[in-house]
């Protein structure tokens, strides 16, 4: 499934997506799980709202879900 | 991508019945104007996409694929006009076929049914940009930089990249947003807190020691250090708290509401009237043009609108217009996004101040209400609610401006209303529950420390809590802007690299294909929702292409354009295109350098190609660009294209001497050698006698092409020489004694003294005699041209002015140095 939705990003966003996370972990601003949750959804290809955004950088910790 | 072997039209466009053999390989199609070939680039790209451009492209409202795709005899039969092609995909390592009815056009057939293939065919779909047209080349030279564009965009699949900034930005805006609002929360948190401990500056020391004041009054010990976790009421038991427990804290209440009345007093400061003033000049400035903005952003209206003024008339309804008075109107009508920019940025800071102002206001009436509740008996406040709903709706209006600028209305009503005076009957309320809390008795001291440490303990906790909150939005905003600053510079970063490298392929290409060794040079230039594109003009400086460079170089810098796009885009994936007409108006002088730009460059790209000029595929066959292509040679509404055979020049001439016919051979081989004696002549650059008529004949060409082709042997024997090159010399040198045999054994050098063997005596040949003839001629082109099977072309000097220093094929198996040492 992953791979499918690699193919729907054109070669020049994904080039754009990768540096900018190579960018982002270098500089080590932001926690890396949520670098990584943010990269993933971007990867999808599918333009992301302002929610899944949000949980990407700021995951709901465990006792938000109790 | 895929590399088309077949493809079988039926009852399409203008053709009946149709089968064109590829074989996986650049083809060439040819014929007049009107004999079929454009049906057959919109049967591939129909079978491939599921659209026809032609019919649906720009001032085709009234033409559609169902009704006008089929042949005209089958317009009520949609189900006869059908397009199969069997390709294969060089990716994937396997073979397809494709097959597509009008009938449903949205509807294809894949086989078998993989879902790789499918991925493929799906693609090709989404980005039907293999095929290329003539007309088509005009929107990447001589449109408008904003559509220019949108154009390159969707070519390099880049539409996306926009679309991931605007969620980053909004996404960074609303932080932004959320960071201020809590920042004010904490200011108002503060100001309460100061207010209850009447003091203007919040400090620590301060707090501690009117804290203690009261502590002291109870007999309790005094707080030394003013932590999170700091307790103003500890000791204080809960039974005396509880006991003690006013309804309404006289002191803090007298103090808030007295704030609250000098605040409503003392009207709005002269900062406060010129951000209202400022924000209600920009949001009234941006009134008008955000009808066209919005517009321009939701359905690029007016962007789309500026591109099709093309012609002196609207491409609906033929109405005339004035081109350029039209052009100048709707641009008018856009703010350039820099402008709005700076506007929307400079409103932003005149909303945020007068939002914390509001904010202040209803907290304070609203707080003002919650005394009015709580005392004995309690004092109306419905009018305090009404002005509490009039604030809230100035809030929600702003704030929904702020998220939608498309909401514009909203806050320009709000903004004019004067939210900062209180309605008489509002304030008269305040003035009843003012007086009502001076009469309350007052407490005794001890019952006073305890109702104030409870305030203080209520409001620092408060205060704290918003801290916290203020902190956590600051953060967060950091990281919002952060990735979207980042994103931004990675990708404009990123994109320049792409317009550069875009920019330094086309000018590669366009100086080969025009044998230019010069400063030419093409620019693309990504400004905001614009792409330049500028070129040089013999050195006097860069200009857009349709300022200066004829119709023909233009067509040349489409192409050259497009395939950089291409190989940009799809790189090894490159291994399909349709050009029809593309190459219509390239000039004599630069086909070569086009068949060998596509054959060199893009050699595993499968090229289609229709021309109607007959000599054009004969220079794609020389310069061996096809091996295959397909004469049209008519065409006519019941049988469609009238297909020439096209076959190789030999087998035609042996064709012909199977027939006796050695008149027919003889005529077919002078015309040939008439044809490739000009091609060597010009590759070689033989040194022929001028004739002001242009008018050579075979006589005239072929003996000093021959000549100069054993002088460049010679002149590469002498440069191995130099070089030491022992094993070049060796092979060149019986390159020399087989050139030397074979042209003995044409009699070429025989013409002038031996009449009986001069060209025009070959009609007279008997078929054994001619035969020889054939066959020498045969062996001697076949002892120029590359060995190299997959490319066969006549080897050609460069540079082609100046001293030559190689002699070369495209393919580069014929590469001989020329240079002395």
């Amino acid at each position: 499934m992953a791979e499918q939705e690699y193919e729907t990003l054109s070669p020049t966003v994904k080039k754009i997506l990768d540096e900018l996370f190579s960018v982002l972990n270098a500089a080590d601003e932001i926690d890396k799980q949520s670098l990584n949750n943010l990269n993933e959804l971007l990867q999808t290809g599918k333009i992301p709202t302002f929610d899944e955004i949000e949980n990407a950088l700021f995951p709901p910790l465990i006792g938000d879900k109790l | 991508m895929i590399r088309i072997k077949t493809i079988h039209i039926e009852e399409f466009r203008g053709i009946r019945d149709l089968t064109l053999d590829l074989s996986g390989n650049n083809f060439g199609i040819c014929g007049s104007n009107g004999t079929g070939k454009s049906g057959v680039v919109d049967a591939i790209e129909f079978c491939l996409t599921g659209n026809i451009t032609r019919l649906s492209g720009q001032g085709q409202g009234e033409l559609s694929v169902k009704v006008h795709g089929p042949h005209v005899d089958q317009c009520s039969n949609p189900d006869k006009a059908k397009v199969t092609i069997y390709a294969t995909v060089p990716s994937l390592g396997k073979e397809v076929t494709i097959i597509r009815s009008v009938k449903s056009p949205r509807a294809v057939t894949i086989e078998p049914a993989d879902p790789k293939l499918k991925s493929i065919i799906e693609e090709l779909q989404s980005h039907p940009e293999f095929a290329l047209s003539r007309r088509e080349i005009a929107k990447y030279i001589v449109t408008p930089p904003s559509q220019r564009s949108a154009d390159v965009q969707t070519l390099l699949r880049l539409d996306n990249i926009g679309d991931i900034r605007k969620a980053l930005l909004s996404y960074a805006n609303k932080c932004k947003r959320d960071m201020e609002e809590s920042e004010r929360a904490r200011v108002r948190a503060e100001n309460e807190l100061k207010t209850a401990l009447n003091i203007s500056t919040l400090d620590r020391t301060q707090v501690l020691e009117k804290a203690n004041a009261q502590r002291v009054t109870l007999g309790l010990a005094e707080l030394s250090e003013l932590t999170p976790k700091t307790s103003f009421k500890e000791g204080v038991t809960s039974e005396s708290e509880d006991a003690k427990k006013p309804i309404v804290t006289k002191d803090v209440a007298l103090r808030d509401l007295t704030a609250l009345s000098t605040a409503i007093k003392s009207d709005i400061s002269d900062e406060m009237k010129e951000h209202i003033n400022s924000a209600n000049r920009s949001l009234n400035q941006m009134k008008d043009d955000e009808k066209a903005l919005s517009l321009a952003r939701s359905h690029g209206l007016i962007t789309t609108g500026i591109a099709l003024i093309t012609d002196d008339s609207c491409p609906l309804c033929d109405r005339p217009w004035d081109a350029k008075e039209l052009r100048e109107y709707l641009n008018a009508k856009l703010l350039s996004a820099k402008e709005i920019g700076t506007l929307l940025q400079k409103l932003g800071k005149s909303i945020a101040v007068i939002v914390a102002d509001l904010q202040s206001r209803s907290t304070s009436i609203r707080k003002a209400t919650t005394y009015a509740a709580k005392l004995e008996p309690p004092i109306l406040h419905a009018h305090l609610d009404a002005y509490i709903q009039t604030l809230d709706n100035t809030l929600t209006a702003l704030k929904a401006f702020e998220d939608d600028h498309a909401k514009i209305e909203g806050a320009i009503s709000v903004l004019d209303t004067k939210w900062w005076e209180v309605p008489d009957y509002a304030q008269a309320q305040l003035n009843d529950l003012l007086k009502a809390v001076t009469a309350l008795p007052d407490a005794s001291g001890k019952d006073k420390a305890i109702e104030f440490l409870a305030v203080l303990q209520d409001r620092y906790g408060r205060l704290l809590a918003e801290t916290k909150n203020a902190k956590s939005m600051t953060t967060r905003n950091a990281i919002a802007q952060n990735v979207y600053e980042k994103y931004n510079l990675v990708s404009n970063s990123v994109l320049e690299g792409i317009y550069d490298a875009v920019a330094k392929e086309f000018t590669d290409f366009y100086k080969a294909m025009n044998d230019d060794e010069g400063m030419f040079v093409g620019l693309l230039k990504a400004e905001t929702a614009k792409l330049s594109f500028n070129v040089d003009f013999y050195g006097r400086g860069v200009f857009p292409p349709g300022a200066y460079h004829s119709e023909g170089h233009q067509d040349g810098m489409g192409l050259c354009l497009y395939l950089a796009l291409m190989k940009h885009t799809l790189g090894d994936k490159f291994t399909f295109a349709v050009l029809d007409d593309v190459l219509m108006s390239v000039d004599t002088g630069h086909r070569r350098e086009v068949c060998r730009l596509l054959k060199t460059k893009f050699p595993n790209t499968q090229f289609i190609l229709t021309t109607h000029d007959r000599i054009w595929l004969q220079y794609m066959k020389t310069e061996g660009l096809i091996h295959n292509g397909q004469f049209f040679g008519g065409w006519n509404i019941d049988t469609g294209p009238r297909i020439w055979d096209d076959i190789d020049i030999w087998t035609e001439m042996q064709q012909a001497l199977d027939k006796d016919d050695v008149p027919r051979a003889a005529a077919l081989l002078r015309r040939y050698l008439e044809y490739i004696s000009a091609v060597l002549a010009d590759n070689l650059r033989a040194q022929v006698e001028y004739r002001g008529d242009a008018s050579y004949d075979l006589g005239d060409l072929l003996p000093p092409t021959l000549n100069r082709w054993k002088d460049r042997l010679k002149k590469g024997i002498k440069s191995a020489e130099h070089w030491g090159h022992t094993e070049t010399k060796t092979l060149l040198e019986l390159k020399l004694s087989e050139a030397d045999a074979l042209i003995k054994k044409s009699s070429v050098e025989q013409w002038a003294i031996n009449k009986s063997v001069h060209f025009n005596e070959w009609e007279n040949f008997t078929v054994s005699e001619f035969k020889e003839v054939s066959e020498a001629y045969k062996a001697l082109l076949d002892h120029i041209r590359c060995s190299n099977a997959k490319c066969g072309g006549y080897p050609y000097l460069t540079p082609r002015k100046g001293s030559s220093e190689q002699l070369r094929c495209s393919c580069g198996t014929i590469n001989l140095n020329l240079k002395d040492k």
